[in-house]
């Protein structure tokens, strides 16, 4: 498979980070390898841990809806460069009694020295210690503060806010504030509201650099992008070739699972395309009669065998398929059942369809329905095999004649194959799955199919449908098998994919060096 | 407040906090009733007359509309035939007890004269002992049972279950339900004093009985026994028959007389007849009268100033509206500022939950240190000085509940946790409201997680006693929520009252 070779680059990123250790100077000499700190920071629950997990991809530290859960500041290898560059993330206590903070702060005018002083703070004022902890490695250890706010907060109800603001003032490193807990993935109208909103309250503080939306559990990779980007210029002048090589090495590690992803969805509707199953040979008799139209019990029976056999085969290819890509993007958790259900949900919308073909995916939907049904009084045994063989039967019943698979008659027999209209479908919910993977954040949990957001299907919907050409002069070759259709099939996805994070996080995609900041 | 105006503000109170749809009783008829009652009674009025007054003119309203509520009160009032009946019942069951032992000879060592007076002393001893059992007030199984027999009601109910039906049915539940508890010392002496009663009407309708069969029959005393001699026997009916000798001045016989009506010999029994009567006029019927004058007495203090719980949000609403003060809600938001829409929705809700009220919204607190903790403290301790102030501290669920903030906010609040701070939970300051709205609107689909938050507030809270109600202000379900403080209102109430049980 195709994807194979971009899925060994992006092993290779998993391998890097499988021990926390602290960073050091890059043992593998390098002509000027550097090392650059990140350190997260927040108030006490904001979300520090999730992101990490979500960055790195592995279930670090401890997540959980209380205060002070993460009790130590520590260290995670986030990227690392062929020539020993090393982009390392800190993920610190939150701080908790800010303003007393502050206040004491504001009578020592030495922080560092105080911090060590106060032994005591630790017994007695575990929120305060915290705190000083989260202080003392920023001031230790960062090259830039990410600092991360509830933005389902008013930053006026942050009363933490500004002494936090001042804390980090006295660290004097640069921050870059994230807006996190944003909840799931809205239209850019709100995200850039909540930013604009945040970015007026943060105005008067100076070493506050920039405001991004970036939540820990609904980003997506792309945003890595803008993150990068944004970090770029506050990085010590030194360290600025070392972090544009780590930020290139990190861009490589994303597209690479990009591209491995887009293999995995291409892999089952390429062999979905070219599947086909002979049916039985029949008596001249009933050839003829059925050239008439008239029914033949036989002939229905021996057509939804054939439906089953072939919707059993595409239902555990879809299945694999998922669970490779919920793999690539270092997510936890199985392909769920209802993944499938996604695929008779998608078809009715893929296209604007003539008579026939309303007609025929009318009965997709209605027979997806009693396919439902019946996985569910099997008690899901069936896996959601019933949804798909429901669709079809339902497109054979809903149009009387066979328009979610077609029949080609050959010289000697006949055989059964995919409709057209229900691989476009195919495309679609493929589509929207990957969307929904690639903003699924490892801090979130092991991965759960849940509600698209609403205005991701009419832009999903209308990018097929604008490629429907494409897509039928792939389909029209079909018949040369499942290798072609892949390749072809896979960078028509690409496009469309890129296409779609262009269109739902404008720029980001775009290489820095291109970027107008 | 007497009885039967107690009945009916009870009533009252019934329909319009069971009715919490307003299917029944609308907002429009529950202002109509406190308009008119203030207009009746006029400004110098007490409270209860004004409570009274508008309870009979809620009644007279709503059975026009439904009449199963007037039938309910009706039936619920105490039947006083009920009584009448008892003591009745109690004499023939008296007159009967003789004839059951059938015969015309009185076995002196067994009469049933003897298991009367025992039995009366037993419930003498029982009476002394109870309060220390029970504790003062409770009453008792037989007592119960009465009240139970003189209170129960028709039940007239359709098996329609629309809005109507069903309001009706909360109603009609609620009612007796309500009495009870309001009524229960009233009843509890009332009880007692038809079941002392009935004990002396039986006590006569034993001797009745006896001296009755006598006029017709002769009867012959005689003894007899395995065991005791005619000493024993002597002695044990000197001590048994002394109030009666006490009384009518005959001598119990003595031993020799004893021995000589040894069955099979009798004589007549007319002289133990008269001991008889004696004794059980001595022990049963006079102090039963006057165990029932006592309790008439306590009946009829009780009957006229029956006590009705005014310290109940609903009584001090209504009472409140009509000296022209509202009842004072105080919404202390906490690092939360409201937007229009939730502070418009919190307004519903507080209007619905406490009825006309004024409510005041606090600039939010800000979330911060003990400096401006005890600023809030100072304005929440005015607040809370001249009583009768409703406080309810708000947070927003999209926080993180801390306890060096939330916590910190909680205690300033309830009076730094010292004496002031028991008095202001035993006003029930310590509801908590957590608007969901910003949560929704981030995280709706998400249930596990908002149940997380949910979780971490109330563990919060609980700590500080006190009882989350979580609504969203957003987009509010004023019934939920008016049920939801009302639960939470009593949980409270229920807590503190139970800690005050606790300390006694």
């Amino acid at each position: 498979m195709s994807g194979d070779a971009a899925s060994d680059r992006v092993d290779r990123g998993l391998g890097l980070d499988t021990a926390a250790s602290p960073p050091t100077r890059p043992a593998i000499p390098g002509l000027d390898a550097g090392a650059v700190s990140l350190s997260l920071i927040s108030h006490t629950n904001a979300g520090k841990t999730t992101l990490a997990r979500t960055l790195l991809g592995r279930d670090v530290g401890e997540v959980r809806d209380a205060p002070h859960v993460t009790a130590e500041a520590t260290p995670f290898p986030l990227v690392q460069t062929s020539v020993g560059d090393l982009l390392t993330l800190w993920d610190t206590p939150g701080f908790g009694d800010s303003v007393r903070l502050a206040r004491r702060l504001r009578q020592n005018r030495n922080p560092i020295g105080w911090f060590t002083s106060q032994v005591w703070d630790r017994y007695q004022d575990r929120a305060l210690w915290l705190s000083q902890l989260a202080v003392r490695n920023v001031a230790e250890q960062a090259d830039v503060v990410l600092y991360l706010v509830n933005s389902a907060e008013a930053p006026a109800d942050a009363g933490y806010l500004a002494p936090e603001l001042e804390v980090l003032e006295h660290v004097g490193k640069p921050v870059l504030v994230l807006l996190n807990q944003t909840g799931p993935p809205r239209d850019r109208a709100a995200e850039e509201a909540d930013a604009a909103r945040w970015r007026a309250a943060l105005g008067p503080s100076t070493n506050v650099r920039d405001v991004l939306a970036f939540d820990a559990f609904a980003r997506c990779w792309v945003q890595e992008f803008t993150l990068f980007a944004a970090i770029e210029p506050l990085v010590p002048d030194a360290s600025a070739p070392a972090f544009a090589r780590l930020s290139a090495a990190w861009r490589e590690l994303r597209m690479g699972e990009f591209d491995a992803s887009m293999a995995a969805l291409a892999g089952p509707i390429a062999r979905a395309a070219a599947d086909r199953v002979a049916l039985p040979a029949e008596p001249i008799t009933n050839r003829v009669t059925g050239s008439l139209g008239l029914p033949n019990a036989a002939r229905a029976k021996a057509r939804a065998e054939a439906t089953d056999e072939m919707a059993a085969r595409l239902q555990a290819d879809l299945r694999a398929g998922m669970e490779r890509l919920i793999a690539i993007h270092r997510l936890e958790g199985r392909a769920a059942d209802e993944v499938l259900e996604r695929v008779a949900d998608g078809v009715h919308l893929d296209a604007p369809l003539d008579g026939t073909r309303t007609a025929a995916l009318g009965g997709v939907v209605s027979g997806a329905l009693t396919g439902l049904g019946a996985d569910l009084m099997a008690g899901g045994l069936t896996f959601g095999a019933g949804m798909v063989a429901g669709a079809i039967i339902g497109a054979l019943g809903g149009a009387g004649i066979a328009q979610g698979v077609n029949v080609v008659r050959g010289r000697t027999e006949s055989s059964l194959r995919w409709e057209e209209a229900f691989l476009d479908g195919l495309v679609t919910s493929a589509l929207l799955r990957y969307l929904a993977v690639a903003h699924y954040g490892r801090g979130r949990g092991a991965w759960r199919e849940g509600e698209y957001p609403s205005h991701w299907r009419p832009i999903v919907v209308d990018a097929v449908v604008a490629s429907q050409e494409k897509l039928a002069a792939i389909w029209a070759r079909r018949g040369d098998g499942s290798e072609l259709i892949q390749r072809s099939l896979e960078g028509l996805l690409r496009e469309l994919a890129l296409g779609l994070l262009d269109e739902l996080y404008p720029g980001a995609l775009q290489p820095a060096a291109v970027r107008a900041r | 407040m007497d009885e039967s105006a107690a009945l009916e503000t009870t009533a009252a109170r019934a329909v319009e906090t069971a009715d919490r749809d307003r299917v029944l009783w609308s907002d429009s008829d529950r202002e109509w009733a406190s308009r008119a009652a203030a207009a009746i009674v006029g400004e110098r009025a007490s409270a209860d007359e004004f409570l009274s007054r508008r309870a009979q003119l809620v009644l007279e309203r709503i059975g026009t509309r439904q009449p199963a509520v007037t039938r309910t009160v009706r039936g619920i009032r105490w039947r006083p035939w009920v009584g009448v009946v008892t003591v009745v019942a109690a004499f023939l069951f008296g007159l009967l007890i003789d004839r059951i032992g059938g015969g015309s000879s009185i076995n002196l060592l067994a009469p049933p004269v003897f298991a009367l007076v025992a039995w009366n002393l037993l419930v003498y001893v029982w009476l002394l002992v109870r309060p220390l059992v029970l504790g003062r007030g409770a009453a008792g199984p037989v007592r119960s049972l009465l009240i139970r027999v003189a209170s129960v009601r028709a039940s007239g109910d359709s098996n329609r279950a629309d809005a109507s039906t069903a309001a009706r049915r909360t109603v009609l539940a609620a009612l007796p339900r309500d009495w009870a508890r309001v009524a229960a010392p009233l009843y509890t002496a009332r009880a007692a004093r038809v079941l002392h009663l009935a004990a002396a009407a039986t006590a006569l309708g034993v001797i009745t009985g006896l001296y009755l069969r006598g006029l017709a029959f002769e009867y012959r005393a005689s003894w007899e026994s395995t065991f005791l001699g005619a000493e024993q026997v002597q002695a044990l009916l000197a001590v048994t028959f002394a109030p009666g000798s006490w009384i009518t001045g005959i001598m119990v016989p003595d031993v020799a007389a004893i021995e000589a009506i040894r069955a099979p010999a009798s004589e007549n029994a007319a002289i133990w007849m008269h001991l008889m009567a004696g004794t059980v006029a001595v022990v049963v019927i006079i102090p039963r009268v006057v165990l029932t004058l006592v309790a008439g007495v306590v009946e009829r203090r009780r009957a006229r100033k029956v006590a009705l719980p005014l310290d109940e949000p609903y009584y001090r609403r209504l009472v409140a509206a009509w000296v022209g003060e509202p009842a004072r809600v105080r919404v202390i938001p906490y690092s939360y500022t409201l937007t229009p829409a939730v502070r418009a929705g919190l307004e519903a809700v507080l209007a619905r939950a406490f009825g006309n009220v004024a409510p005041t919204i606090d600039a939010p607190v800000a979330w911060g240190d003990d400096v401006e903790q005890s600023q809030v403290t100072d304005a929440a301790g005015r607040g809370f000085a001249d009583g009768g102030e409703i406080r309810l501290p708000l947070f927003s669920l999209t926080a993180t509940p801390e306890e060096d903030a939330h916590g910190v906010f909680l205690t300033a609040l309830s009076g730094g946790g010292g004496a002031a701070g028991r008095g202001a939970a035993a006003s029930g300051t310590s509801v908590a409201l957590v608007d969901e709205s910003g949560f929704l609107a981030r995280w709706g689909d998400d249930a596990k997680r908002r149940d997380e938050r949910r979780a971490a507030w109330r563990e919060l809270l609980e700590a500080h006693s006190s009882v989350p109600v979580f609504v969203d202000l957003a987009a509010p379900d004023l019934v939920a929520a008016e049920a939801e403080l009302a639960a939470a209102a009593s949980a409270h109430d229920a807590g503190v009252a139970n800690e005050g049980r606790g300390r006694a």
